[in-house]
């Protein structure tokens, strides 16, 4: 809730809201690009080598981003949101990764988690979008 | 019919404005940010490299002289040392990318960084040259190349929206995102009418000893070559848009890219991807090494040819030798292969018009195209790349700075 | 004959139909009283470079001078040995034994030779 009133009042001045909605975006590509290589690994599209390492990508990408945040003049509430929201996208590719490395295919549910973060980040771009 | 297995010189030529690194990724990036609305720079680009690859050609075939040759024949060294100088600084971060693409092809499927593989990439494509005719560039290349079909396998598997591709063959404005929106017109129009392939090709056309009997072949090689990497171009940016906008994923690097084909082609759709990326690559690395070595030896009236034995033509030899020693090391030194490829890309687009206003003296001298000068058609076409060439050049690093990231 | 357009940067064909660099450099002689006329063909060396205008001319010739397989100096062909004048210019020299093609030697000898598999 506190998320909301802090969205709307970014959602007033014009380039804070700019810099949360494009926030936003890069979390959501990040969480669907981390699940797309999870599923594409469980089906044997892709092999281990490539999982592994784009994982690890994905994950350092996903701080570098968060610490770019963490640094910035976004609000303090919607900044806590964001850096906690990029961690656990960040933490997820880590797991997800030490998975393939184990090659321990059972961790479907953790592509649940990254595809209701996505659609977290989706449902909140949309009602910045709609400011 | 021998005169039409010349095709896979236009093939080749093709493959390096449409499949190599810079292009794979604008299509891809275009695909995935704004679905269909960027095929038309794409097809204008096809056109308009339709039209110069066509001119370099008939300039060939009718002089017997390269772009680069008539190019010191008719503006003097003054002139001619300005696209050479320009050509050079700009391929070097070209030819990095291109390294940083094929090394890129090898950890996907090797697990390797790529970082260890730019080396060995550069080490193979010298290889290559050193020790084969130019037949091994023009025939094999395209042979090989046709791996790349899977991108046209997968584009149309994936069941795509006609409707919406058709709309997106007329320039429209974007929605969102203005700058990377215009970033990407910029980066596809660069990659792809990139000077070095005129060099190449009339270089090729010279090697293959092209006369006045080719005038018509040479129209067909340039329409069916430069269309089929329009359409793989094409492709790829159709698969993107499928697969990465409507999953709302923004492409930042390769190994996303990567994903493009599995889900509809399995791992299948990796492999020849990798593969895809690779031969286009080197494919490129050996035409831009080339067309460097061409544009030096032939501007300075330096020995060259591809065919002959390296002892006899040292300094052409020296020079493709000397680029491919120095190209790997901004790759080894961990710089970022999609980076490199943006910047090259866009400083392509800067030095557009000192390569393409000789076209304009040249095609209309009949010191130099004959009876064969160009007809208004043409004429306008080339005056119509000019006035997109000066535009792109001045828009080019703008636009690499705030619609890049 | 005009002689910018139709000499200069010219293609040079040997006596053995060999290509043998481009017209760098022309050097004409004025007499009064009478045409000027063409006496020697350059090629190659700070000829070419001294054509470049200000520092980039001079910092490239020095380049050419201290590393030039001839030292920054030219290659010169006396006018007499024209035989033809067309699109590519012919004349009577022997490139490879008459020192035109220094350089080109001087990296064939020093470095491709030295390649594995040359």
């Amino acid at each position: 809730m506190a998320t909301l009133a802090a969205l709307a009042v970014v959602g007033c001045s014009g380039s804070p809201r700019d810099e949360a909605k494009k926030a936003l975006e890069s979390l959501h590509s990040w969480a669907v690009s981390t699940q797309m290589v999870g599923e594409r690994w469980m089906e044997g599209a892709v092999p281990d080598p490539y999982a592994s390492k784009a994982l690890q990508a994905f994950g350092k990408k996903v701080r570098k981003e968060r610490d770019k945040i963490a640094s910035g003049k976004l609000p303090a509430d919607m900044k806590r949101y964001l850096v906690a929201a990029y961690d656990s996208t960040a933490r997820t590719a880590d797991s997800l990764m030490s998975d393939v490395d184990k090659g321990d295919r059972s961790a479907a549910d953790i592509l649940k988690q990254l595809s209701a973060r996505a659609r977290a980040a989706d449902s909140l771009e949309g009602r910045l979008g709609a400011k | 019919m021998k005169k039409l297995l010349q095709l896979t010189l236009g093939i080749v030529t093709s493959i390096g404005g449409f499949l190599e690194v810079g292009s794979i990724a604008s299509s891809a990036q275009a695909g995935a940010s704004f679905a269909y609305q960027l095929l038309w720079p794409i097809v204008l680009g096809t056109i308009v490299l339709i039209f110069l690859v066509e001119m370099s050609g008939r300039l060939a075939a009718v002089s017997k002289l390269t772009v680069s040759g008539a190019m010191r024949d008719r503006f003097g060294f003054d002139y001619f040392v300005v696209p050479l100088v320009t050509l050079s600084i700009v391929i070097y971060l070209v030819l990095a990318a291109e390294i940083g693409g094929a090394a890129f092809a090898l950890q996907l499927v090797t697990g390797i960084g790529y970082r260890w593989w730019a080396v060995p990439v550069a080490l193979l494509a010298w290889l290559l040259l050193w020790k084969g005719p130019f037949a091994l560039v023009e025939q094999w290349v395209p042979m090989i190349g046709l791996v790349t079909l899977v991108f046209i396998v997968g584009a149309l598997k994936l069941g795509p929206d006609w409707g919406a591709m058709v709309h997106g063959l007329v320039p429209t404005r974007p929605s969102h995102d203005k700058a990377h929106y215009w970033f990407l017109v910029v980066n596809i129009l660069g990659a792809t009418i990139a000077p070095y392939l005129m060099y190449f090709y009339s270089s090729g056309a010279v090697e293959g000893k092209w006369d006045g009997s080719y005038i018509t072949i040479n129209r067909f090689i340039a329409v069916l070559g430069m269309s089929f990497g329009g359409m793989l171009a094409a492709a790829v940016l159709v698969a993107a848009a499928q697969v990465f906008f409507p999953a709302g994923m923004k492409l930042d690097s390769y190994d996303q890219i990567a994903l493009m084909l599995t889900g509809v082609l399995g791992s299948w759709g990796f492999y020849l991807f990798a593969a895809s990326l690779f031969i286009g690559c080197l494919g490129a690395i050996l035409e831009i090494a080339l067309a460097v070595a061409y544009m030096t030896s032939q501007g300075l009236g330096w020995r060259w040819g591809q065919d002959e034995e390296p002892r006899r033509v040292p300094r052409f030899v020296l020079v493709y030798t000397a680029l491919l020693v120095l190209a790997p090391w901004l790759i080894v030194l961990g710089v970022s292969p999609l980076k490199v490829t943006s910047l090259s890309m866009a400083l392509t687009a800067a030095t557009l018009p000192v390569a393409i206003i000789p076209f304009i003296v040249l095609m209309n001298d009949p010191v130099y195209a004959g009876k064969h000068t160009n007809g208004w058609i043409g004429n306008v076409v080339v005056v119509f790349t000019i006035v997109m060439a000066c535009i792109l050049a001045v828009v080019t690093i703008p636009l690499q700075l705030i619609g890049g990231g | 004959m005009h002689i910018v357009r139709d000499l200069l940067d010219k293609e040079l064909i040997d006596v053995n139909w060999q290509h043998m660099g481009r017209i760098d450099g022309l050097v004409m002689e004025v007499r009064p009283d009478e045409q000027p006329r063409i006496t020697t063909i350059c090629v190659g060396g700070t000829v070419l470079t001294g054509r470049l205008p200000g520092f980039v001319g001079r910092w490239a010739s020095a380049l050419v001078r201290r590393f030039g397989a001839r030292r920054g100096a030219p290659f010169r062909i006396p006018w007499s040995r024209v035989m033809r004048v067309d699109r590519v210019i012919r004349v009577d020299v022997n490139s490879d034994e008459s020192g035109a093609m220094a350089s080109s030697q001087w990296v064939r000898d020093h470095i491709i030779e030295h390649i594995p598999g040359a």
